[in-house]
C-alpha cells in the first residue's frame, strides 16, 4: 500500500511538472465547473479545425481520412453531451441563486457536470490521436 | 512528433501499463497542447487569456459565448462529415 502511495505521488508530481510547463493550458486556468466546461468546449473546437485542415488536405491518405471522421463521428456526440450537463448546471445555478432550487440539486448537475467534462477530455484526446499519431 | 509529445506519450502508456489510468489520461492531454501547431498554439493562448479573464471577472461563459463555440463545432463537425 505504502509502495502504491509513494509511486502514485510520484506519477502526480511528474505530471504536475509536466502541466505546469505547458502554458497553453485553458483547462488549468479554468477554477469553476463552468469554466472548465467551456475550456473544454473551445478547446475542441481548436483541435476539430485542425482534424478539418488535416482531412481536407489532398497530400493527406484515405486511411488518415477515414480515421478523422471516424474519430469526429464518435467524439462529437460526447462534447455535445457536455454542451447539454453545461447548459443544465447554468439553469439550475442561476435558479438558484432567485431560491427556486435547492444546494443539493446543483451539486447534482454540478457532479453530472464533472463526469462530462472527464468524458469530452477522453474525446478531445481521441480525435487528436486519429491524426497525430 | 516532437520530444516532448513523446515524452508525454510514453508517460502516459507507462502509467496505463501500470494502472494508472487516470493519471495517463491527464499525460494525454498535456500531449494534446504540447502537439499543437503554431496556429493552434495561438488559439489555446487566446483561450487560456479569455479563461483567466473569466476567472478575475468571476464569471462563467455568457450564453453568447457558448452559442458561439457551439455553432462553430456544428459547422467544422459537418464539414467534416461531409468530406
Amino acid at each position: 500500500m505504502r509502495t502504491y502511495s509513494n509511486s502514485r505521488a510520484v506519477w502526480i508530481a511528474l505530471i504536475v511538472s509536466t502541466l505546469s510547463a505547458c502554458a497553453l493550458n485553458p483547462f488549468q486556468a479554468a477554477e469553476t465547473p463552468a469554466q472548465r466546461g467551456y475550456a473544454l468546449e473551445a478547446s475542441y473546437n481548436i483541435v476539430l479545425e485542425d482534424a478539418l485542415a488535416i482531412a481536407s488536405a489532398p497530400t493527406t491518405s484515405a486511411s488518415v481520412r477515414q480515421a478523422i471522421k471516424d474519430a469526429e463521428l464518435k467524439s462529437t456526440p460526447t462534447i455535445v453531451s457536455l454542451s447539454d450537463a453545461l447548459a443544465a448546471y447554468e439553469v439550475e445555478r442561476a435558479k438558484f441563486e432567485i431560491g427556486q432550487t435547492t444546494a443539493e440539486r446543483v451539486e447534482i448537475v454540478a457532479n453530472n457536470l464533472a463526469t462530462w467534462v472527464e468524458e469530452a477530455k477522453k474525446a478531445l484526446v481521441a480525435l487528436q490521436l486519429s491524426f497525430r499519431n | 512528433m516532437s520530444p516532448l509529445q513523446l515524452l508525454l506519450k510514453s508517460l502516459a502508456d507507462l502509467a496505463r501499463g501500470r494502472g494508472y489510468d487516470d493519471i495517463a489520461e491527464y499525460l494525454d492531454l498535456a500531449a494534446v497542447t504540447v502537439a499543437a501547431t503554431k496556429d493552434d498554439k495561438a488559439a489555446f493562448a487566446l483561450l487560456t487569456s479569455e479563461i483567466e479573464a473569466m476567472v478575475a471577472a468571476g464569471r462563467g461563459p455568457t450564453s453568447e459565448e457558448l452559442s458561439t463555440v457551439r455553432a462553430r463545432r456544428d459547422a467544422l463537425s459537418a464539414q467534416i462529415r461531409a468530406l
